[in-house]
């Protein structure tokens, strides 16, 4: 089981809970289209799941391990060295150069760094190695500044980070709303592709993706904090 | 890659905040150093203007003062020994030798300095080291004179030419002692102390450019005896000299012998002991350095202030950046050691480029700032004080690093994985 969930509760202060999950689990190697508007508490959620936050009651076990009994340091090891995630847009650090955001995990996580490859060498091939499956690697090894890339260019550039060093789990949180719609069928094969040994969670509000992954679920129906006021709207 | 290269390449990335805020520091650190090299510059060049002798004696005033008109040459003498009393108190048994101290004129800008042969083998400076001749000879005869270091080469002069000497001090004084003319016999080498800056004449070639004077001014009778070029020394005996220092046989006694300066009743006079004199002088001046300290210390901390600015200024266009870190596995002590990191790289680079900067300039202009100060300068090169004031700095900016750093922190874990833009 890749994430595992049971009765989580996050609240930002007492009474004011976002997050309020009965159950929801995420098999090893599977795909889940997790459809939510904003507001309906997915960003929180993906914040548990990636350690960022703590949730104030419940169980939740990413890869086997529960997150509620690792203190923030050991969930921040642990998120470096199991997760990759894809951001709706100003992904990348604009102090570096393409590669270097690229290898950016590799920095943090010394896991990743050895599954990226053994030295310094090797794992700049694999990274432009994954570039150029993303169709990047000429931007890469020209040494493109990250501002003059498009928004499409800079999501893949995102997608060639969150998968180096092939965590177990990539998190996408509306990795396409600033994509067009050809450039965002594209980037979701190629990522579902490039993932297809990670279990994967994408979010979003695109109902259109929705056949592409294995499984669909709804924020609306799963999250209870957020389905009464969906209700009264 | 590293945190300190993470650092460097975002404090790049804002280059012009990142620069300014790098000059003020580095200004305000090339200030302190240059306040504390002046500082120290001059007191060692006060401390070693006047070394071995162990009384100075003149008429009754402040010791610091007495000190500083006739060792410093600063300021006027109130009023003179008579040469009565200078013979009086040199012919004592514990006197080892005394260099009478006869001043007033001046020529070109530099204070002539009437005194005898006793000053070339006696006067000491710094670590006792006496004076030595660059050219020529110490004065012979009653138009004889020597120039320190600065003054011959200010005025340019050289052996064997001749110039005159005007009552006062002023340069341009309208009153030319023009029927004496001196000649240059002697060039001293440079000492680093006012004996640079000062021409030395013989008592009696002092004596000479007075005759026929009255109370300073030429007399209106007219009576301008023309001395022969070598005057007979006798009758030209002067009546009375600025001051004197005294070297004695024994160190021991000089205690007793400033005390029977102190008390000789037949004239009011002062005598003190050079190093009590400079340490009083040191009180005087204490509070004044402490304030130039205390300034240029602020003006370091005003640096500093716009190091924290400048930091402060950039965390919200970082929030962003540290969502981006974060999601690549960060960890929120990461986040802060960049902060941290960034503060002290920019203070320490600052605090560098301001100690280079200051010391390159000194060993530029510095010998031409040592003149128009009058004082020597501190060793140039890094010192440990410019050390300890560029630890100093960074430290501080390492310090000033915890504010953001720890902001970022905890704003770090409220924005969460989202993205606030």
């Amino acid at each position: 089981m890749c994430i595992f969930a049971k009765d989580l509760e996050f609240a930002w202060r007492p009474g004011a809970t976002v997050v309020a999950v009965s159950e929801f689990e995420l098999r090893l190697g599977d795909s889940v289209f997790l459809q939510g508007e904003s507001g309906s508490g997915k960003s929180t959620l993906l914040g548990l799941i990636a350690g960022i936050i703590q949730a104030t009651s419940g169980e939740l076990n990413v890869m086997g391990r529960p997150l509620g009994a690792m203190n923030a340091a050991k969930r921040d090891a642990f998120r470096a060295d199991a997760i990759g995630v894809i951001f709706q847009q100003f992904n990348l650090v604009p102090y570096l150069t393409l590669l270097e955001n690229v290898l950016l995990p590799c920095r943090f996580s010394p896991p990743r760094a050895a599954r990226a490859g053994p030295t310094n060498a090797s794992r700049k091939d694999a990274a432009l190695g994954l570039l150029d499956r993303l169709g990047l690697g000429a931007e890469a090894r020209e040494g493109r500044a990250v501002s003059a890339l498009s928004v499409g260019q800079q999501q893949r550039v995102a997608a060639a980070r969150a998968l180096i060093g092939a965590p177990s789990l990539i998190i996408a949180d509306e990795p396409t709303s600033a994509l067009d719609a050809a450039s965002r069928d594209s980037f979701v094969d190629t990522l579902l592709e490039e993932a297809k040994d990670a279990s994967v969670l994408f979010v979003s509000h695109d109902a259109a993706l929705a056949p592409r992954f294995d499984r669909t679920e709804s924020m609306a129906d799963m999250n209870a904090a957020f389905a009464p006021a969906a209700k009264g709207a | 890659m590293t945190l300190v290269a993470l650092a460097w390449k975002s404090a790049r990335a804002r280059a012009g905040a990142t620069v300014l805020t790098l000059i003020a520091i580095a200004l305000s650190t090339a200030l302190v150093l240059g306040v504390e090299k002046i500082r120290a510059g001059a007191r060692a060049g006060f401390e070693q203007t006047v070394s071995g002798a162990d009384v100075l004696v003149g008429a009754r005033s402040g010791g610091v003062n007495l000190l500083l008109y006739a060792v410093f040459r600063l300021g006027d003498p109130t009023a003179n020994v008579s040469w009565e009393t200078y013979q009086a108190f040199a012919a004592r048994p514990d006197v080892a030798w005394t260099i009478p101290l006869s001043l007033g004129d001046s020529h070109g800008g530099f204070r002539v300095l009437g005194t005898t042969d006793a000053y070339f083998e006696h006067y000491r400076y710094g670590d006792k080291r006496p004076l030595g001749f660059a050219l020529g000879v110490a004065f012979d005869e009653t138009r004889d004179a020597v120039l320190g270091a600065e003054a011959a080469r200010e005025l340019g002069y050289g052996l064997g030419d001749d110039f005159t000497i005007s009552h006062g001090i002023k340069s341009a004084a309208f009153a030319e002692h023009s029927d004496h003319p001196f000649t240059v016999v002697g060039v001293l080498r440079a000492t680093g102390t006012p004996v640079d800056r000062t021409i030395h004449i013989s008592l009696e070639g002092m004596e000479a450019v007075h005759e026929g004077f009255v109370g300073g001014a030429p007399s209106a009778i007219g009576r301008r005896p023309r001395a022969p070029r070598s005057a007979p020394a006798e009758a030209l005996t002067p009546d009375a000299i600025t001051a004197f220092l005294v070297g004695l046989k024994s160190r021991a006694a000089a205690l007793r012998y400033q005390r029977d300066v102190n008390t000789y009743r037949r004239e009011a006079l002062t005598g003190v002991i050079p190093g009590v004199a400079l340490a009083q002088l040191w009180r005087v001046l204490g509070p004044a350095e402490q304030a130039l300290r205390v300034v240029s210390l602020l003006v370091v901390a005003a640096g500093l202030t716009g190091l924290l600015t400048m930091l402060l200024s950039t965390l919200n266009e970082r929030r962003r950046e540290v969502a981006v870190l974060r999601a690549a596995g960060a960890r929120r002590r990461d986040v802060f050691a960049l902060l941290v990191l960034e503060s002290t790289l920019v203070a320490g680079l600052g605090a560098l480029l301001g100690a280079t900067v200051l010391n390159t300039a000194l060993a530029i202009v510095g010998r031409g700032l040592e003149a128009s100060i009058g004082a020597p300068l501190g060793p140039l090169g890094l010192s440990v004080y410019d050390a300890y004031v560029i630890a100093g700095v960074t430290g501080i900016g390492f310090a000033l690093g915890f504010v953001p750093g720890w902001i970022a922190y905890r704003r770090s874990l409220s924005d969460g994985l989202t993205v606030r833009i």
